[in-house]
């Protein structure tokens, strides 16, 4: 079976001084027909970047130094712009984090969902408009054709969200990138766009990469977590084995930082320091200056991302060790 | 809409009571008796002195005075020309009164695509010699005084070339060089904010959205960008027709067109106050009138405002 | 006011490092300080620089044009040119200064009192402020110029009355937005009086914004003192005033062109120069812009 999409030793760089910055270096990352990856990381941890990338929307001072994106088997790093426009929308398709300005304030929310099938389909105004409304009956908008010629700013933000996924399920794409979709929203809201998330997947058979800093989203959408700190994967696994014993000391203190309702919530677990920025990444493992498991070679050589027996994958020096700082609570 | 149309012309209240109040408080400060200087070399006529007392309503106190002064505004009467003995200051300026606003419209007209595309391109060419070279160009455009402008023009176009008549005001020619002139920095004031606009707008996630539906960049640019960035614009328009309507001052000065921007300096030399007044008021009313104007035409190309408030 | 540790002294060095770094690699910012530096210094030394008397008619050589004797020629009394045109940079900056000095002044002390009092303090401030904005500019110049009479009087009271109500809108909302700091409150909790918190406290904080709002501003003055002096509302002869020099010349175009265009450069010159400056201080000094 072929990935939806699979990204491979992919490496990005933006402009700097004196170099040039490389933002994410060798990201590898698949996702499946029907799969929901989670991709977890603090905030700059090059988990956008990397979104932006397979979407091939990096801003033009972004170049692409390496690497493949594989959509459907084949790579769009070399596709023309013509190709490209063909394929976004289409084949791959995003919503963001804010649906408040993610959509146009001047444009009505039907026309911008039957925008995309004017462009690809080619449908006439008004059977575009026929099935924006049938798409926003399908996210769950009440009243959709009424809905239909409101303006987003009459919308609230997670009928806005909706319109978003509505929008990008048009042409019923094989890979939906969700960057933080539900960040922006309440708690229940976040549910029930969560919820509509699993069905339209169930629904479509697409393959969803799930973007979030947010461990709780992950558990309760995702099969697969591939966790990013400072540019690079650090640990992937499915996600059950990796909240039951994450192998990398940083997924390890990213799950304890999660508040949890039982415990007495006297101080959040936090990690130390922050995330570098790219001109700053340390030498060897990246993660080393805030690693409580630490050692010496960690300081100099940049560990590989190995496979362990089971599948999963870990680029730490000291994967499987017993007893390390970072275990205990 | 209607209430927000209505709510847009009560604003409009203030300012004019204020232009009101400021003219007939000028008139009142205003050096030197009126009726002294009209008499002239007449100084010890007393009889005729108190009949232009009266005929000029200044023998009245001054609440009386200002009563009349609203009654008459009312009925677009601006009183008496001291220049000019018992002529009414509407028969002064009748005939000039649409040619400030021609001009400064034509202006306008002339320096909206024009600034507008040039602002665009500079802001879709970013950072390249295109876009410096622009940005020099509009900085120069803005900052060159239009009469300055003028004498080179005019001594290029119309004295070097002979393409356009020096001065005067009989044929449409005669108005090729003032629009011009006019619509320079209108059109450099308007390039430079379309610029920033549009690479304010090439920054929303909007912009984003529509680049991830896969629309062709032709769409994202003069569909979704676009009219985020005439919005913007828009609200500008009046200030910038403002400026235009009071730059016909000069402009008319310089090329001797009979308009009221003339009449207003000519008048201010000749102590010729309520002529001056007169055209204070009406350039504060043609600049409230175009405000109001670009404040309804926002509520119609911006729907939030429209709809919600 | 609390000693800044070392730190803060560093890091504010490295600010102004950082910020000349910037600034010296702004070529445009660069070419319009080159230009104003050259206008002051004209207008510092216009009397040493200037080769004859700027008021000295001479009947005999009238509309002479530029030659050995007379670098940019005369004008129709006679006058040298280029004298007038080096006294008339001194005649247009010190108006500019006047203006720009009164306008900061009273603007700051406008914005600051409707910004700490609140209530009919501020709501007279910004009312003036709004009202005064409903005027085109030259509008309210000629209702000055019709109370006062020409001069130069005129054109500094009229360029400060339209002026100052900006700069007292900037001060308001950057002051409003200071109250909400946490060393004015300990400030207000401690009994300072408030004068001194906004003279103290508040003004060094606003001080970026009114340099670039001044150095943006100054261009404009300069332009619109010009332009009173090009109607006959401004300056008074035999000063001279570029706005003037292009007015008289523009009679004798045909024929002498020299009198128009040389004032028209230099007056043109000039506020490109101001205003290149102006964008390139503000691009630097304005934090919502220098994020992007």
């Amino acid at each position: 079976m072929t990935a939806a999409l699979e990204l491979s030793r992919l490496s990005v760089s933006f402009p700097g001084q004196p170099d040039r910055l490389r933002v994410i270096e060798g990201i590898d990352l698949a996702v499946g027909p029907g799969e929901v990856v989670g991709l977890v990381g603090e905030s700059g941890s090059g988990k956008s970047v990397t979104a932006l990338a397979a979407m091939r929307l990096l801003p033009s001072v972004a170049r692409i130094d390496a690497g493949a994106v594989h959509l459907g088997g084949r790579d769009i790093v070399g596709a023309s712009r013509q190709e490209l426009l063909r394929i976004r929308g289409a084949e791959i398709a995003m919503i963001f984090q804010e649906p408040m300005t993610s959509l146009n304030p001047l444009f009505r929310a039907g026309f911008q969902i039957g925008e995309t099938l004017e462009v690809h389909l080619g449908l006439s105004r008004a059977e575009a408009r026929r099935r924006a409304i049938e798409l926003m009956r399908a996210v769950g908008i009440p009243a959709p054709e009424v809905r239909v010629d409101d303006y987003p700013h009459q919308l609230s933000g997670g009928m806005r969200q909706r319109v978003m996924i509505a929008m990008a399920m048009a042409c019923r794409p094989k890979v939906l990138i969700a960057d933080e979709p539900t960040t922006a929203l309440d708690v229940t809201i976040q549910a029930q766009i969560l919820q509509l998330m699993r069905r339209l997947r169930e629904e479509s058979g697409m393959g969803i990469l799930l973007i979030t800093h947010d461990l709780g989203v992950v558990a309760g959408m995702a099969d697969r977590v591939v966790v990013m700190y400072a540019g690079m994967v650090m640990e992937e696994a499915p996600v059950r084995s990796l909240y039951a014993m994450p192998h990398h000391p940083y997924s390890r203190l990213l799950l304890k930082a999660i508040p949890r309702v039982r415990e007495r919530a006297d101080r959040l677990n936090q990690i130390a320091g922050t995330t570098p920025p790219a001109s700053r990444f340390p030498s060897g493992c990246r993660f080393h200056p805030r690693c409580p498991d630490a050692i010496d070679r960690c300081r100099m050589e940049l560990p590989p991302l190995e496979t362990m027996p089971d599948g999963r994958k870990s680029r730490c020096w000291r994967t499987g060790e017993a007893g390390l700082p970072s275990m205990s609570t | 809409m209607s209430a927000y149309v209505v709510r847009r012309l009560l604003g409009l209240l203030p300012v004019l009571a204020a232009a009101i109040v400021l003219t007939f408080a000028a008139n009142q400060f205003v050096p030197g008796d009126p009726v002294t200087v009209m008499l002239g070399d007449q100084g010890g006529n007393v009889e005729l002195e108190q009949k232009l007392r009266r005929e000029y309503g200044l023998d009245r106190p001054l609440p009386v005075q200002f009563a009349d002064y609203l009654a008459k505004l009312a009925r677009g009467d601006f009183g008496l020309s001291f220049r000019y003995p018992s002529v009414p200051v509407t028969q002064v300026i009748r005939d000039a009164l649409w040619i400030s606003p021609s001009l400064a419209a034509a202006a306008l007209v002339l320096a909206l695509p024009i600034g507008i595309s040039l602002g665009i391109v500079a802001a879709l060419r970013r950072n390249t010699l295109a876009d410096t070279g622009i940005i020099l160009v509009l900085v120069a455009g803005l900052s060159i005084p239009n009469f300055a402008l003028a004498a080179f023009f005019v001594w290029i176009f119309a004295l070097k070339l002979g393409w356009a008549p020096v001065a005067g005001w009989t044929s449409w020619r005669h108005a090729v060089l003032p629009v011009a002139l006019l619509a320079i920095p209108a059109a450099a004031y308007l390039a430079r904010l379309a610029r920033t606009f549009m690479l304010e707008v090439l920054q929303q996630d909007y912009v984003r959205t529509a680049r991830a539906k896969g629309l062709p960049e032709r769409l994202v640019v003069w569909r979704h960008s676009l009219r985020n960035v005439l919005v913007p614009i828009l609200t500008v328009c009046g200030v910038i027709f403002g400026t235009l309507i009071t730059g016909t001052v000069v402009i008319e000065t310089i090329f001797n067109i009979p308009g009221l921007g003339r009449i207003a300096i000519d008048s201010i030399f000749a102590r010729d106050y309520p002529v001056t007044m007169a055209i204070v008021m009406l350039f504060t009313f043609f600049y409230a009138i175009i405000n109001f104007i670009v404040d309804v035409l926002y509520g119609i190309v911006d729907p939030r405002i429209r709809i919600s408030r | 006011m609390i000693g800044r540790t070392a730190a803060e002294a560093i890091s504010e060095g490295s600010r102004l490092a950082e910020f000349s770094r910037l600034f010296l690699a702004n070529r445009s910012a660069m070419l319009g300080a080159t230009i104003v530096l050259i206008a002051v210094v004209v207008a510092l030394l216009s009397s040493w620089l200037a080769p004859t008397d700027y008021a000295r008619t001479n009947m005999l050589f009238v509309w002479e044009p530029p030659g050995d004797d007379f670098v940019l020629g005369t004008d129709a009394l006679g006058r040298d040119v280029f004298s007038r045109l080096i006294v008339g940079a001194r005649v247009s900056l010190t108006i500019a200064l006047s203006v720009l000095a009164i306008a900061l002044t009273v603007g700051t002390a406008a914005g600051m009192a409707a910004a700490w009092n609140g209530g009919w303090i501020d709501s007279l401030v910004m009312r003036t402020a709004d009202i005064t904005f409903a005027f085109p500019e030259l509008i309210i110049a000629i209702l000055v110029a019709a109370i006062l009479g020409p001069g130069i009087l005129t054109v500094i009271i009229s360029l400060s009355l339209v002026s100052w109500p900006g700069i007292a809108r900037i001060v308001r909302a950057l002051v409003l937005t200071l109250r909400g700091e946490l060393y004015i409150d300990a400030a207000i909790v401690c009994g300072t009086p408030p004068t001194q918190i906004l003279l103290r406290h508040c003004l060094p904080n606003i001080v970026p914004a009114l340099i670039v709002r001044a150095s943006v501003g100054v261009g404009f003055i300069v332009m619109a003192e010009a332009t009173l002096s090009f109607l006959g509302l401004g300056v008074q002869e035999p000063l001279p005033s570029w706005g003037g020099m292009i007015r008289d010349g523009l009679t004798a175009l045909r024929t002498d062109p020299h009198l128009s265009l040389a004032a028209g450069a230099a007056l043109g010159t000039t506020i490109i120069g101001f205003n290149l400056l102006g964008d390139g201080l503000r691009d630097l000094l304005d934090p919502r812009i220098r994020e992007r």
